[in-house]
């Protein structure tokens, strides 16, 4: 009979985490231990392992170990890091588990996205999985779940700047429900012309659309009605696919519709010459 | 399984299921000052510091403590840090009611030991997570303004 103990593994650094994966079946890897009432049957506690917990910076992109923890992500500032990264993380939970929380953790919580995945969807962030026998950084957008015997390393995030970075969260305060969602807006205007835009909402349904984006990259600001009912539809549309999926939820996916284009249409309005 | 960590200065080595919390771990040996609130980790109660960083130990499992330095309320309450919080509060008027005390003392303590000049916005952001009949949160943030000028003059005389 199978034993229903359950069973922790402690690693000291990486490449002790890849030996346990490898050897153990059906490993679940912990950070901070803050998402999870009860523990898997055979759990890998990594907290306290130094390779996961860098944090660097560079011109254009800062790297996370997936470790580093919500409250040292915002202890490095609003200035330092994307504003829309920093907004989310301060939504997420209570402080103190911020203090436990890991970045890593949030984006690969299991069932509904969690606040930061819309961010890091928006500003195109790449994630590194690693496995006992190979390494690879994929986008944000394709990732869907940990492989088996697999982990999340590193988060690799562009760190460009947006002259509009809006991020609004929806649902209940600090805890996660299927009413929980993120949304991003971000925009770059140049000489009455809007010359990029990234929208990205998150939760239950995911969405992130470059032919929704490109529908309006390079039109004149600000947009015209016409413009903004066409976007709204096609967002609209768009949503819809993506919530194609689901089953026996069909309230809170209406209730998720109406919140993004209601976003949607206030971020529109923000775009002014 | 064997938890080998630190309480309160002291290396030991307790007994615990690994999916148990810390709390529970806690209150099982005698440390009553980490109080049994919401379990979930909003109420701030059962907060700890865990490696110098305030922690609700009701989320927190035991096997994640492994190898950790764990500081409870009761022995926090011995230290210097505490007399300048101690100060703050007083000079604001509060009285803590005992249940809510771990969070508020720790909050104050998260804030004044990074910033020695905390703003009152940067301040009321953290302190409205702690609400409690005892202490609105304009008085707690106050309280945590003045302690910060307790540890100040302490430690640099301005």
């Amino acid at each position: 009979m199978a034993s229903n103990k359950t069973t922790v593994y402690y690693a000291k650094s990486l490449n002790d985490v890849l030996f346990h994966l490898k050897t153990i079946p059906q490993l679940k890897i912990y950070g901070g231990c803050t998402a999870s009432e009860k523990l898997s049957l055979s759990s890998l506690i990594i907290s306290k392992i130094n390779d996961f917990l860098l944090i660097d910076k560079h011109e254009h992109f800062i790297e996370f170990g997936a470790g580093v923890t919500l409250s040292q992500i915002l202890n490095l500032g609003r200035k330092r890091i994307p504003t829309v990264l920093y907004d989310a993380a301060e939504t997420v939970a209570y402080p103190f588990i911020r203090n436990a929380a890991t970045i890593g953790g949030n984006i690969c919580a299991e069932g509904i996205h969690h606040t930061l995945y819309a961010p890091l969807l928006a500003l195109d962030a790449q994630i590194e999985i690693q496995s006992p026998t190979s390494s690879s950084f994929i986008p944000i957008i394709k990732f869907d779940k940990v492989p088996e015997n697999s982990m999340i390393s590193r988060i690799h995030i562009p760190s460009e700047e947006w002259d509009i970075a809006l991020f609004r969260r929806t649902g209940p305060e600090n805890v996660i429900s299927d009413a929980s969602a993120s949304f991003v807006f971000l925009a770059d205007t140049s000489k009455g012309i809007l010359s990029d835009l990234r929208i990205a909402f998150s939760g239950l349904v995911s969405i992130r659309s470059k032919e929704l984006e490109n529908n309006l990259i390079g039109s004149k600001l600000p947009l015209s009605d016409k413009e903004i009912q066409f976007m709204l539809i096609e967002a609209s549309n768009e949503f819809s696919k993506s919530a194609s999926g689901i089953q026996g939820k069909d309230d809170v996916i209406s209730l998720l519709e109406a919140q993004f284009l209601n976003l949607l249409s206030d971020s529109f309005s923000m775009l002014t010459l | 399984m064997k938890i080998p960590f630190i309480l309160n200065s002291e290396d030991i080595i307790l007994d615990a299921e690994p999916d148990s919390k810390l709390l529970q771990l806690l209150r099982d040996n005698g440390i009553f000052s980490v109080k049994d609130g919401c379990k979930k980790g909003s109420c701030g109660s059962c907060t700890v510091l865990m490696d110098g960083k305030p922690v609700p130990s009701c989320i927190i499992p035991s096997a994640a403590v492994r190898h950790s330095n764990i500081e409870t309320l009761d022995h926090f309450m011995k230290t210097q840090d505490y007399a300048d919080i101690d100060t703050g509060f007083r000079q604001a008027g509060i009285n803590l009611c005992g249940y809510c005390n771990a969070g508020k003392i720790f909050a104050a303590w998260s804030i004044i030991s990074t910033d020695p000049r905390p703003a009152k916005d940067s301040v009321l952001k953290v302190a409205r997570y702690f609400p409690c009949r005892c202490t609105d949160t304009e008085t707690l943030a106050s309280g945590i303004i003045m302690a910060a000028a307790a540890r100040r003059k302490r430690i640099s005389g301005k």
